[in-house]
This record gives C-alpha cells, structure tokens and sequence, in this order.
C-alpha cells in the first residue's frame, strides 16, 4: 500500500475523517501542500490565495468523502483528488476576479464536482444560530440530521439511553427553532 | 415544536410518508403558516449544519497553516527537479503529474539561469526539511536526512493518532458490562496489592458490531481490535462506579473500581531483544503489544523485564 508524506496510506486517512480525527485531517492538509500553494503561486496568486485554495480542498474532500462520493477502489490517490479540487476552486476564483487563463490541456473541470458554497441568507442565519447551541445539542442534531442517524444510533454513540436522547433531540430543536422564528438568539 | 411534529416533518422531508399522508400533510401545510414555517426551517437544517462544520473545520485548517512555515515560491519550471533533489519519498509518475501542471499566460518569467536554479534547488529543499521539523514542533538539526524526517513526522502523527482514537470512543467501551470481577468485589483488601493483575479482554463480537454501527467503507483495510483494560484490584465497596482514570498517555475509563495511582509512564525501547512500546506503572511493567486503536496490555516475560529494569536504571 502506497503511503503518503505523513507516513499514512489514503485509506487510513480516509478512515481517520470519517472519524474526524485531527491527525487525519492534518495527513490530508500536508498530503500536497508544496504543490497545491506553489501552483496558486505560479498562477497569479499569491501565498494566502494559495492557502485558500488547499482548504477549500481539504473541505472539498471532506465533504465529498462524507456524501461517499469518492470512492477509494476507483483508483484516485487521494493526493490527485485534492489537487484537482484545489485548482478547480483557484481557477474559479480567477474566472470570479475576471482573470483569463488557460487551463492545462489535462485538467477535466467535470472530473469532480463540489457543491458551491451556500449562498442563502436563510442558512447562513440558520448556522450561525446553530454555533449558539451547546455541545451536546450541536453533536446529537449533527448526528440526526446531518449524518443521518437514528436515534438508537445515536443513543449507542452518545452513551445514553434512547429516552435521553430523544428528549434532547426534542429540545434542541425547539431551542434551535425558536431562535429562527423569532430572529434572535 | 413536538417530537411527533419533528418526525412527520422529517418523514415527509425523506420522501418516507404514503401517498395518502403526503397529500394531507400538504395540504395541511398549505393552511398553516406556523407549519408552513417548520417545514421550512427542517428542510434547511441538514444544510445550515454542514456549513457550521464547514465553517469549524476551515479554522482548524487555518490553525494548521498558521503552525507551518510559508511554503517556498518554486517557479513552475524548477518544481519538478527541485523536489527531486532532496530525494522525498515520492514516486516518479506522481512527480511527472505535477511536471504537467497549467501554464498560465501570466506565468512568472520564463528564463532564469542555471545557477539560480540551483539556489532554488537548494532553498526549497533546506526549507521543507525546516518545514517538517516544524510541523512536529521540532528544533532543526542539521544532518538528518530527508527518510528520517518523514519517518518522524509519520512517527509523531502515529502517536497523535494513538491519543486520539481511544478517548472519543472509551465511552461506548465504557458502558460495555464488566464480567470476570465478581470475585474482588468484596471491598478494598490491602494484599491485593501484591497481586495486581491488568486483565485485558478482546470484547465480544456483538458488542463491538453495534459500536461500529453506522461505520461504513472499508473494514478490512483498517484493523479494528476492541480491547478494555480491566483491573482487578484495588476494588472499593461501592458498588458500580464511573471513573475516569489515566493510563499512559490517554484516558481510560474504566466502570466499577477504581486504580489508584494510575498515571502510568510509556517507555519506548529500541535495543537488541527489547523493542516495542513498554508501560511502567508503579513498580509494574507492560509491554503493550498492539499499538494502533486499541491497546492490550500483558505482563512483560522475565528476561524481557530484567532488561527493561537495566535501561530504566541508566
């Protein structure tokens, strides 16, 4: 199995952002970060566009590791996957900043596509009452909804019993609603 | 808002009601702005979340980025050898990839004689060998060559991982049972201290298959071993109790009993005949056999302790 610069295979880092583990995620941030900066660089930008553009990456990857959209059996080193993530969000940028460029004759801008990021005013409200709530509020809805768990799962997950859990759960959303409702904390 | 309004909402958002409700949730919906504006509100959660762990992990990335040095400008033309010469671990089709990177048309110029190259060269290797040290928060040391640095770089992230991995998932080992204490649960008893014995279980398959629900991917690439560590002495008569104790360099929890004086000492060994990961706890030594996920403790041999005992003296 090939291993990355932090001495951790693609599988084993894939794994670890499943799991949301700190180390993986600075596997994959260190994975190509030479080459992702110094791409920007050479291509009218400079060393924090070049920082924007690997984490816009990194979150890339995530995102599309969590919705299961890649896939590790196709064959794509992780490394190429975020590079190709990264200079599609740089190029992006350019074409936002009314830059022309020419793209590399073997960079394929459909190869892989990330959601565009959320531009509802709505949702951005939304989350930033979120960030309000408290922590165990925040990783049981987490869990609901956004990674789509039951509630028995998250009962096992958070080491409660399922009535804990659903009362929480309950509440959460109430707390979280009224906010939204109401237009304040 | 009730939990029966949050799940009819839910189910109807998932496309999970029957046709029949469907129609009557909507049309309830219709003549309900209060409703109106849950449904709304739930059908914008799933995506307000992700952009609050969108939002959490890219001030985790700016912090790694803040801990790095700034990565050298290598003009296009020179990336490809100057990496080559500080001989990373890097495979030669992986560096032909990058060889073929976009040329822009405003690209940095073109012509830049061979001896400044060759100081590119030369910046770029001494600054990704500061670059790495840095990222273990290490001191630079002249002469270590470029194997060494990532062996410790994956060394150090191994040890992050170690530390990482126990403590988030300890709380379900925690609430498993505890079987095969009933015998010292008659209260604390001085002698028992001379026979302390570190139990470690593999846990049954059961347990461990609803701890790992809702893993997917690829099981067989990552090893899972569930083990819990079980002492056995120094019980107190107070029936279950929860603590929390410290056990080399992470949290263990154990359920029910409790250790006393538990931090314990990770030693690393790497000498003829003693090589691995060794824990000293009081006067006892373990060596710890495993050292990804989960850590199974066993006593140390004789011969294997004698040794230990004669590079801890020194």
């Amino acid at each position: 199995m090939e291993r990355n610069i932090s001495g951790y295979s693609d599988a084993e880092i894939v794994e670890g952002i499943k799991n949301k583990d700190s180390w993986a995620f600075k596997s994959l941030y260190s994975i190509d970060r030479n080459g992702i900066i110094n791409f920007v660089m050479n291509n009218n930008g400079d060393h924090n566009d070049g920082e924007d553009a690997l984490q816009e990456g990194v979150i890339g990857v995530w995102k599309n590791i969590l919705a299961n959209k890649y896939k590790l059996s196709e064959g794509a080193r992780l490394k190429t996957y975020l590079n190709k993530i990264s200079r599609n969000w740089w190029y992006n940028q350019l074409r936002i900043r009314g830059i022309t460029f020419q793209i590399a004759d073997d960079f394929e801008l459909e190869d892989i596509i990330v959601d565009v990021e959320d531009s509802d005013e709505r949702i951005k409200k939304l989350s930033k009452y979120f960030s309000l709530l408290g922590e165990k509020c925040q990783s049981i809805l987490k869990l609901r909804f956004w990674e789509k768990k039951k509630l028995e799962e998250i009962a096992i997950i958070r080491g409660n019993t399922l009535q804990v859990i659903r009362n929480g759960s309950s509440k959460c959303i109430r707390d979280l609603f009224e906010m939204y409702n109401n237009n304040k904390p | 808002m009730t939990e029966e309004t949050i799940d009819r909402i839910e189910r109807y958002l998932n496309g999970e009601l029957s046709e029949a409700d469907r129609i009557s949730f909507e049309k309830e919906v219709q003549n309900d702005t209060d409703l109106q504006k849950k449904v709304e509100f739930m059908g914008l959660l799933p995506r307000a979340i992700l952009l609050h762990s969108e939002d959490s992990l890219r001030n985790q990335l700016k912090e790694i980025e803040a801990s790095l040095p700034k990565v050298e400008f290598v003009p296009e033309e020179e990336a490809v050898e100057a990496e080559y010469s500080i001989g990373a671990k890097r495979s030669i089709s992986e560096e032909l990839n990058q060889a073929a990177e976009p040329r822009s048309e405003y690209s940095a110029p073109k012509s830049i004689s061979r001896s400044l190259w060759i100081r590119y060269a030369v910046a770029a290797s001494v600054l990704l060998l500061v670059g790495l040290f840095l990222f273990r928060d290490e001191i630079f040391k002249p002469g270590i060559n470029q194997n060494q640095v990532a062996e410790n770089l994956a060394d150090s992230l191994k040890q992050e991982r170690l530390r990482t991995v126990l403590p988030e998932k300890h709380l379900a080992v925690a609430n498993m049972p505890i079987t095969k204490i009933e015998d010292s649960k008659f209260g604390f008893v001085k002698n028992q201290l001379e026979r302390k014995i570190v139990i470690v279980q593999e846990t049954d398959s059961a347990a461990l298959s609803a701890f790992m629900v809702g893993k997917t991917g690829n099981s067989n690439e990552v090893e899972y071993g569930l083990y819990r560590l079980v002492q056995d002495t120094l019980y107190l008569n107070t029936g279950v109790l929860e603590k929390s104790i410290q056990v080399f360099d992470f949290d263990i929890k154990a359920q029910s009993g409790e250790i006393i004086d538990s931090t314990g000492q990770m030693l690393h060994y790497d000498k003829p005949a003693l090589h691995g990961l060794y824990l000293l706890r009081e006067i006892h030594f373990y060596k710890i056999i495993k050292t990804e996920n989960y850590v199974p403790l066993v006593p140390v041999k004789e011969s294997e302790l004698a040794l230990v005992k004669f590079y801890t003296a020194k």
